[in-house]
């Protein structure tokens, strides 16, 4: 279920984007995992990619 | 509140108080020594939690104990990194040797629970046996590459790193009130989670001995990379059936980045993470208790 969301979110980053913005809910998960969700797709990234292209 | 260097001495005290070998008290203080940097967050989250339930300042009795536990973590340890095969630490240089000193940490750390005063030893070494045996089996099915899929490889890390991580919380909890606290267990349980989540991806960032995916090991990013309808899946599937021999590694690290595979790993910790923070922050600690607490899960 999370990986389908993330591929998806992947594919369609706009969507990211208002998910951040709390403009988009996701059907089907709860609040927390949503957070979870919108979290990993954004701050985390930019840390782990900084070291992973090294 | 940091306990580190006490427990790190109690650590040796329980070597340099046993009537063995001289030679293998310093085989034994040396391999302490090798993890002497590391953090000591078992042996602290097993003072953490007595101190809290008990409402009462930790003393050297306690240390003690948390020492045992660090004993019996680090014993562990030597277990993963041999049959692993994939570290450099002293015991890899003679197994031999490893295997006896892990024994060794073993009882050490179930007679150091059993020969102090406190009256509640006898539940503290049930939750020591129920907790490392749930872990044992966990590793079991790491081995086994069980997780081939998010539920089973969850699953599995639950009782291999979450068991770890609520024998040790228990075993506070244990000593302060006689019995273990469902609550501890199941945040416990959820740092453990995080916690390999967060090794998993570290190690995906080094492309040497360490590498899950080099070692054909699965972890959630592998899990969803191997999931997905594309060809890197492919690639990777003929990689683990062995019918690839080799890996174009700086492809596939452009696909862990791309693909969400490192941004899946993240989402999960992360639900296991705020799982853990809620349920902590319900706990009735102290402020000060919860704080350091949560450094734990952060």
């Amino acid at each position: 279920m999370v990986s389908k969301l993330i591929k998806y979110l992947k594919e369609n980053p706009q969507l990211v984007q208002l998910l951040q913005e709390d403009k988009l809910s996701l059907v089907g998960v709860s609040k927390w995992e949503q957070q979870a969700i919108t979290e990993a797709m954004k701050g985390p990234m930019k840390v782990f990619s900084y070291s992973w292209r090294q | 509140m940091a306990y580190k260097n006490e427990i790190v001495e109690k650590m040796k005290e329980i070597i340099l108080l046993e009537n063995i070998e001289e030679s293998f008290k310093t085989t034994l203080l040396s391999y302490i020594n090798e993890k002497k940097d590391y953090s000591m967050s078992f042996g602290e989250l097993c003072v953490l939690h007595y101190q809290a339930f008990l409402q009462q300042k930790a003393d050297e009795r306690i240390i003690f104990v948390a020492a045992a536990v660090e004993l019996l973590i680090l014993s562990f340890d030597i277990i993963d990194d041999l049959q692993d095969g994939d570290a450099d630490y002293l015991w890899c240089q003679d197994p031999v040797i490893a295997m006896n000193a892990v024994l060794a940490m073993l009882f050490l750390t179930v007679k150091c629970i059993q020969e102090s005063t406190f009256p509640y030893r006898a539940q503290a070494i049930q939750v020591l046996y129920n907790f490392a045996l749930k872990s044992i089996n966990g590793q079991y099915l790491d081995i086994r590459n069980y997780g081939k899929d998010e539920a089973s490889y969850l699953k599995m890390t639950e009782a291999k790193s979450g068991a770890l991580i609520a024998l040790s919380s228990s075993i506070g909890v244990s000593l302060a009130i006689g019995k273990v606290d469902e609550r501890v267990t199941e945040y416990s349980i959820c740092i453990g989670v995080v916690q390999q989540i967060l090794n998993d991806i570290q190690g995906l960032k080094s492309w040497e001995k360490k590498n899950d995916l080099l070692n054909r090991k699965l972890s959630l990013p592998i899990i969803y990379l191997l999931e997905q309808p594309e060809q890197y899946a492919d690639i990777l599937r003929n990689y683990y059936k062995g019918s690839k021999k080799e890996i174009d590694t700086t492809y596939f690290k452009e696909i862990l980045l791309e693909s969400g595979a490192i941004n899946y790993a993240l989402a999960i910790k992360n639900i296991y993470q705020y799982k853990a923070l809620h349920m902590v922050e319900a706990m009735p600690f102290s402020h000060a208790d919860k704080t350091y607490l949560k450094t734990f899960i952060e």
